[in-house]
């Protein structure tokens, strides 16, 4: 979690070097999307669960500048081994988060924020009656995203994104990588 | 470069207005003094430049017309009505298992709870107005899951989830403003857990609890009946207790100028027992009237003060100051108080009942604690600078007279009992303390304030509840996007503290760093705001800071909150 409070430490000066119109309202644009993608675990998590698929929607909003807002909730079911005794969690996940740009990348964006994992084991109550899993669960974390649109119409966008998100779990913190497909709609 | 320098330096020490899980739980952000806490309805709070040795909970005042009473102390009530608006809240103790649990099963950490809050209070419509609230705090609750539910035999003490929060409420209401005052009415339903003197945690389930408010310029006045329900189902014990409390208070507290101000009222609470209860109150009622003043007969002059008696108790608190200048920067300040009582809180309980035994929570004589301080201040546009030193004595300090100690035992952990009674240090206790703080900011932009202190007391400290820190340190930083995005720190830390009278052996809080942090997205023109708060970050996850309370751990939570 230490990490979060470094990166924390230089947003600041990325966010300084940044042109704001300080007349410019939030949510002088907003957007919808439909995101799907692959959620790959690291490290020990690799042991108890499988690459699993996930669903999500986003909303985003023009903030300030060149800076973005949005907000996330999406679901994801996934498998774990066959040695565990269940054979998969239900997963729903909450994300709020700022996207920032500069000239010299755009079209590619960097954002993060924070997470929220909700899970609930998936079985028959004989299957989940030795795991914590087995009533809800839920803890928060931090993520940092890419996000590089690759079709840019006017009130459509499509691109890629890759997220690694850190769940403050112990006894050691739950890592992955996220990598998805979007379209966008700009509804203003 | 000079600002951008500067910039550098605020976004890495960081901030100021961090919030608080719930009322009851603002020990967490608070780094000035002693501040140990187990939730939401116990803390021992004493700020450094306060003077004797209870904490502020205890101490009865006019103003606290609407806090709760818990057992003997004052809690802040969730029950305030709230700005107009619509909020939403959640937060964790960080480091549940989650997947983890696959892989690490049989790892006795224990899981983390949650906090949780949702809220509206409507515009005002021809003055009128709806309000709802339900607020929940399961945060310190599972080191002692396992003893509360040994020892009542029930799960079913929540209004959501099955951790035994120690503060789980809502209520709704009505209210009406005009331009001078403001009533309201509200009813609702609770739970919560009481800290007893004795060391138990002693659920009450308030069914309903309803309050009538009413308050302007002038008058304050404040009504609230509980019908509380007490069960043990592991003990097969039952009894219900009605408790009424009024407050009225006659005086001016705000736009108040004029060189003499007088005050009168009353606190009223009287109580109707049937079955097992756990507390008891003096003839059932309580009744302390009270008056007070401020006097300002030249504008650098003040005398203040209050005094309340009843046919068991009086209480007298009165203060001079004196503010003088000393160029066009310096500030000064030099004042002293007096507080003489025979009672810290007369409006508390008397009683705990616990087995055969009664603990008797009041006791003969009284206490005086006199106080003397010197405020020495630089305040200038971009800079603020102040040294705050003072000496106090104190005699007849309340304190606990323990007869014996209990342990009980729950999976792995102990706990401590005790029975006794309340009693006084009749020997003066001497205080000395200093205090300097800075504070220095740039534009809307930055700012950043430093503050540390320590105290250096004598006498009976083995006879005192809690033997408070000696030294603290505080940094504060708080950086603001263009008006819009807050980042705001807090680091502090405290040398240790010490619980004497609770435990066999003192029970040592020992000191530490603590950083809580702010982010918020704020959105002025819509009134908006997006906030994320972690608390205590550095804290080591297995501190207890209150015997028989639960782990101080690293908590988060974010607030969207839209106001109209």
């Amino acid at each position: 979690m230490k990490k979060i409070f470094g990166i924390l430490f230089l947003f600041p000066l990325w966010v300084s070097a940044q042109e704001i119109n300080l007349e410019e309202k939030a949510f002088s644009s907003v957007r919808l999307a439909g995101e799907a993608g692959f959620i790959y675990p690291l490290g020990d998590l690799r042991d108890a669960i499988e690459n699993s698929y996930y669903g999500l929607a986003e909303f985003r909003y023009r903030y300030r500048g060149s800076f973005w807002g949005f907000l996330q909730f999406g679901y994801s079911y996934v498998r774990t081994h066959d040695w565990v005794e269940f054979p998969g969690v239900h997963q729903f996940n909450g994300r709020v988060g700022l996207d920032v740009s500069a000239e010299w990348i755009r079209p590619l964006r960097f954002g993060g924020g924070f997470s929220c994992v909700w899970l609930r084991a998936d079985g028959t109550d004989k299957e989940v009656e030795n795991t914590e899993l087995s009533s809800n669960e839920s803890e928060f974390g931090w993520f940092a995203r890419a996000d590089l649109p690759i079709l840019i119409l006017e009130n459509y966008q499509a691109g890629v994104r890759l997220y690694g998100e850190q769940i403050w779990s112990l006894p050691e913190a739950s890592t992955s990588i996220w990598f998805g497909i979007y379209v966008e709609r700009r509804l203003w | 470069m000079k600002p951008f320098f500067l910039m550098i330096l605020f976004a890495v020490f960081a901030f100021a207005e961090i919030p608080a899980e719930m009322e009851g739980m603002e020990a967490g952000v608070l780094g000035n003094g002693t501040y140990l806490t187990t939730g939401p309805t116990y803390t021992f709070d004493r700020p450094s430049r306060q003077g004797g040795i209870h904490s502020a909970s205890e101490e009865w005042t006019p103003g606290k017309t609407r806090d709760r009473i818990l057992l003997n102390r004052f809690v802040p009530n969730s029950w305030n009505v709230q700005p107009a608006g619509v909020w939403l809240a959640t937060g964790n103790e960080v480091g549940d298992l989650m997947y983890q649990s696959i892989i690490n099963q049989g790892y006795g950490e224990g899981n983390r709870t949650p906090m949780m809050e949702v809220g509206f209070r409507t515009p005002n419509y021809k003055g009128f107005w709806v309000t709802a609230r339900f607020i929940q705090a399961d945060h310190f609750s599972t080191s002692t899951l396992r003893w509360r539910d040994d020892w009542i035999g029930d799960w079913d003490y929540a209004l959501f989830g099955e951790n035994l929060p120690f503060m789980s409420s809502a209520y709704a209401g009505i209210g009406y403003d005009t331009p001078f005052s403001s009533a309201s009415i509200l009813a609702g339903t609770e739970y919560y857990w009481v800290y007893g003197e004795s060391g138990r945690w002693i659920p009450v389930h308030n069914e309903p609890r309803v309050e009538w408010n009413f308050n302007d310029r002038l008058l304050h006045f404040s009504y609230n009946w509980e019908k509380q329900l007490y069960q043990n189902k592991a003990e097969n014990e039952k009894g219900w207790r009605s408790v009424w409390n009024t407050t009225l208070r006659l005086m001016c507290d705000r736009d108040c100028d004029d060189p003499l101000l007088l005050g009168v009222g009353f606190h009223y609470r009287s109580v109707k027992d049937s079955g097992t209860t756990y507390f008891g109150l003096r003839d059932n009622r309580v009744i302390f009237p009270f008056a007070e003043f401020v006097i300002r007969p030249l504008q650098p002059l003040e005398f203040s003060g209050f005094a309340g008696w009843n046919q068991h108790d009086w209480m007298v608190k009165d203060s001079v100051e004196l503010r003088f200048e000393a160029g066009e920067f310096v500030r000064n300040k030099f004042g002293i108080k007096n507080h003489l009582g025979s009672s810290l809180n007369p409006m508390g309980e008397d009683y705990e009942f616990f087995g055969e035994d009664t603990l008797r929570l009041f006791t003969d004589g009284y206490m005086q604690l006199h106080r003397l301080y010197l405020d020495v201040g630089y305040v200038s546009p971009r800079l603020k600078m102040g040294i705050h030193t003072a000496g106090w004595i104190e005699k007849g300090a309340e304190t606990f007279e323990p007869d014996a100690f209990h342990t009980v035992s729950a999976g792995r952990e102990k706990y401590s009992l005790r029975t006794g009674n309340v009693s006084r240090i009749d020997s003066w206790i001497r205080g000395f303390s200093a205090e300097a703080d800075v504070k220095l900011w740039y534009r809307e932009m930055f700012s950043f304030g430093g503050r540390f202190g320590f105290e250096r007391i004598d006498g009976a400290r083995k006879r005192f509840e809690v033997e408070p820190v000696e030294k603290w340190v505080q940094l504060d930083a708080s950086w603001i996007f263009k008006g819009v995005f807050h980042i705001d720190h807090s680091w502090f830390y405290r040398s240790d503290a010490a619980w004497n009278l609770r435990t066999e052996e003192p029970f040592v809080v020992k000191g530490g760093w603590f950083w809580n942090m702010s982010l918020s997205q704020r959105f002025p023109e819509y009134n908006l705001a997006l906030t994320g708060t972690i608390l205590h970050a550095l804290t080591e996850d297995d501190k207890i800071q209150v015997p028989n309370g639960g782990y101080d751990r690293t908590r988060f939570f974010c607030r969207i909150q839209k106001m109209f």
